[in-house]
């Protein structure tokens, strides 16, 4: 069978006085799909801010492709292939759709300061390649005429659908989506899952948190659902929807 | 007439190369430095000691530099990792380290009697009145310097920057390394600092530790905030702007009742005022771009 | 020698305690370093000098009346200033800025109205008790006794009534705290009367030790925030603890420093506590 990619072991995560994350164990397997669902308060943010490396764990251990990660900055998890996106939008306001794009490539000569002057050349041939791929991520997202606008003028939806093709730019092995399809209009929503879907083929792993259970049930294999801290139960989506306790959290939410 | 334009132009053009400095800072990165008249007076004071200590002035000029960005690193190294506050409350007391050193420190920097007989680049040259030179070698220096930084900004590593200053968890999500950008900026801010501090000693030709008391590093704030964070341009003219402010008000003095005192508290005043206003209304500065105004951050 | 130093430090340090629990409260709540908070201790240490010396009234009365002037002046400015950017949701570096502007607007009236010179309350000169060796002035025992009276009055407000409860809500979760019917504005009002009337009976009791000066804030501004951060961030007791090291450690550095460089005993101390405790030393003791 597939490997897995990420491995949580164990993981605790302590608030003041409240356990947001409490013994939490979860596995995602490579080119899977997986749901994170649960209700508000569950832990399931948090939870994506300790694999990402927003928290520090209290204790326990986290693994993506057999390393420990657990003492990595954020941004050494993002540059070994894991790209978040947050739950509350992060546009960069006063920037423009590009340049938010643009951002995205690891490994840009032109970030190092000296380069601007010593390797001209190579910096604009590879603004030239960020751009384009930019410019077609834009185009699938239905978002190429607003290329020039700023960030911070673009609806809740936009900026969700930014964030998600801003994560494309930087060619993750794993994807972390926090409610992506919240705020998204629904014949982009479904857009979206088939191109999910696509790049998942294409060898991508997603873990995503999600409220719309219908969304969640067609786009992932599984799903783990998370209570007070815990994943409690896993399972395909039928089995985990058919779950009392699933239903309870989602009390007139899903179907 | 003129003696006092070129004069006037060349307090201007420091000032200005003093408050790029603090906009690649605020401006782009938004770091918010409160102490940059403490790496202006490193600048300032090494250069004119190590010449005094028998350097070339070059070699001492290019020291001051360097130390007031080495200066730039040390300050933000415990900070710059925590929030935004933090950098703040360790800049300005830094600032103040500095300028009670050179006040106190009399075998180094001679205390409150200041430092004076050094030499000035190329000064045995110059044929004509060295104002004159001084300020075409302030206006070239605020133009390489424009350039570069413009370049700068212009380029991915600026976009970094701008991403840091907009979210720095959206630049660590994408796999860039917040902590060493912002060294980065301030390493390069506080010497562009300290270059402006060398270019403040030859104007004076004496320099005392009262030249850099933390006002000055309001002036930059100022500057930074009329003519637009984040716009290099916009601070030349905010630049211009508040030394027309000041030529102003000092010409009014003789029309009001007011002794110099309150006349240069009144200017204070109004500085802080305007910073008060400014960013509760304007943020964008007076230059800014109008799309940018009530950009939710 | 010591000794005296350590008597020197417990009355600046409760100086420097009672404006950190203002300066330590806004930060918790409204998330933002203040640095406008020390310029209205000077603040109120003229508007003492005000009605104790230009109105002739007795020093007690004008320590009372200015810590409300000076108190109410602080919400002023909250309807004025922070409220409307509290409604715009501005982000808080540009909270910063502003209160430098207010900082710089505060100090330099003070130097409009009353010159940079230094001042005095009008006060009958008292000679120093001698106590063990150790010369304590009457002020000193005034200044020590009244900070510690108001202490313990802040602490009986935060624990026992009901807008003292409210403000520690406000500084565990504001969002919480609006949801569940506290009324926000109302208390961060609250908040800045206390802060600031402290601030300003601190510049007072501070006045008395020493003497009144427009920039005598300035000199206190970065002992208070390494009083505030040693503590830990919103914790007034953790504040009150910080003031009190930061007073005893500055006092006492004058050993083996010159004196003019106190202040960067503070900078010493708050960068040590940074790089190695940055959420200060008395963690999960909030308010």
């Amino acid at each position: 069978m597939k490997h897995s990619l990420l491995e949580v072991k164990e993981v605790k995560k302590q608030f003041e006085s409240i356990l947001a994350v409490d013994d939490c164990s979860l596995i995602v397997k490579k080119q899977a799909i997986t749901g994170l669902v649960g209700a508000n308060g569950a832990g399931k943010t948090t939870l994506f801010n300790l694999i990402t490396g927003y928290y520090k764990a209290d204790s326990g251990k986290i693994l993506f492709n057999d390393i420990r990660i657990d003492d990595m900055p954020t941004f050494k998890r993002a540059r070994i292939g894991m790209v978040r996106t947050f739950q509350i939008t992060k546009a960069l306001s006063r920037m423009t759709v590009l340049d938010n794009m643009m951002l995205g490539p690891k490994g840009q000569s032109g970030e190092k300061i000296w380069n601007i002057w010593l390797k001209s050349g190579k910096i604009s041939k590879e603004e030239d390649m960020a751009k384009e791929k930019a410019l077609e991520i834009l185009d699938f997202f239905n978002m190429l005429h607003m290329k020039d606008e700023y960030a911070g003028a673009l609806s809740g939806g936009q900026k969700k659908l930014l964030e998600m093709a801003r994560s494309l730019m930087i060619d993750p092995i794993m994807l972390l989506l926090d409610e992506p399809f919240a705020g998204v209009n629904p014949t982009l929503a479904k857009k979206m899952v088939i191109y999910i879907k696509e790049l998942r083929e294409k060898g991508m792993t997603f873990l995503i948190i999600e409220h719309d259970i219908p969304l969640i049930t067609k786009v992932s294999d599984t799903l783990s659902f998370m209570s007070q801290g815990k994943i409690i139960l896993e399972g395909t989506p039928e089995e985990v929807k058919k779950d009392p306790r699933v239903r309870d959290a989602y009390l007139g939410g899903g179907d | 007439m003129i003696e006092y334009l070129v004069a006037i132009g060349l307090i201007t053009g420091i000032f200005a190369i003093f408050a790029l400095g603090l906009n690649l800072e605020w401006g782009f990165t938004g770091l918010i430095n409160f102490g940059h008249v403490g790496f202006l007076a490193i600048g300032a004071y090494t250069t004119v000691l190590l010449n005094q200590g028998g350097f070339p002035l070059w070699i001492s000029m290019a020291a001051g530099v360097v130390l007031a960005g080495f200066f730039g690193m040390l300050v933000g190294i415990p900070t710059l990792k925590l929030k935004a506050d933090y950098l703040a409350i360790v800049t300005i007391g830094f600032s103040e380290i500095v300028r009670l050193i050179l006040l106190n420190e009399d075998w180094l920097t001679r205390g409150p009697m200041g430092l004076h007989g050094f030499d000035r680049p190329f000064e045995a040259l110059i044929p004509f009145d060295y104002n004159y030179f001084l300020f075409l070698f302030t206006f070239v220096s605020l133009a390489v310097i424009y350039i570069l930084l413009e370049q700068l900004v212009h380029s991915p590593w600026g976009r970094v920057l701008k991403s840091i200053r907009e979210d720095e968890d959206v630049a660590s999500a994408l796999g860039k390394n917040v902590f060493s950008y912002k060294i980065q900026v301030l390493i390069l801010g506080s010497a562009i600092a300290g270059f402006a501090g060398a270019l403040l000693a030859f104007n004076l030709q004496y320099i005392n530790p009262r030249n850099f008391i933390p006002m000055e590093t309001f002036y930059a704030w100022i500057i930074v905030v009329l003519g637009g964070s984040g716009n290099n341009k916009g601070i030349i003219v905010g630049a211009f702007m508040l030394q027309f402010f000041y030529s102003g008000t000092r010409l009014l003095q003789d029309f009001i009742m007011f002794d110099s005192t309150q006349m240069a508290s009144l200017r204070i005043m109004i500085i802080g005022l305007l910073l008060v206003v400014f960013m509760m209304y304007k943020p964008q500065g007076l230059l800014g771009k109008k799309e940018e105004l009530g950009l939710g951050r | 020698m010591l000794m005296q130093l350590v008597v020197n430090g417990i009355v600046v340090g409760s100086i420097i305690a009672m404006g950190a629990i203002g300066l330590t409260m806004v930060y918790g709540i409204l998330n933002f370093a203040n640095f406008s908070h020390a310029d209205f201790m000077a603040l109120g240490a003229y508007i003492a000098f005000l009605l104790n010396v230009t109105l002739g009234l007795n020093i007690i009365l004008s320590f009372f009346i200015s810590i409300v002037i000076t108190g109410a002046i602080g919400v002023l400015l909250d309807f004025l200033v922070w409220k409307p950017m509290r409604k715009k949701k501005a982000d808080l570096v540009s909270l910063i800025i502003i209160s430098i502007g207010i900082a710089l607007i505060i100090r330099n009236g003070l130097i409009f109205f009353w010159g940079g010179g230094s001042r005095h309350y009008d006060l009958p000169v008292l000679k120093g008790t001698e106590m063990f060796g150790v010369i304590v002035t009457y002020n000193q025992i005034i200044a020590f006794g009244t900070a510690l009276v108001f202490m313990i009055i802040v602490h009986y407000l935060l624990k026992y009534t009901r807008t003292g409860k409210a403000m520690r809500a406000l500084s565990d979760d504001i969002d919480l705290a609006r949801i569940s019917g506290i009324n926000v504005d109302k208390v961060i009002q609250w908040m800045w009367f206390v802060g600031i009337s402290l601030a300003g009976a601190a510049g007072v009791l501070y006045a008395l030790e020493t003497a009144i000066r427009p920039n005598m804030g300035w000199f206190l501004l970065l002992p208070m925030f390494a009083a505030v951060i040693l503590g830990g961030i919103g914790n007034p007791y953790g504040a009150i603890v910080g003031g009190m090291i930061i007073g005893l450690s500055q006092e006492i550095s004058t050993l083996f420093l010159p004196s003019e460089y106190k202040l960067g005993v503070s900078l010493a101390i708050m960068i040590v506590v940074l790089l190695y405790k940055p959420e200060g030393i008395f963690k999960g003791t909030k308010i």
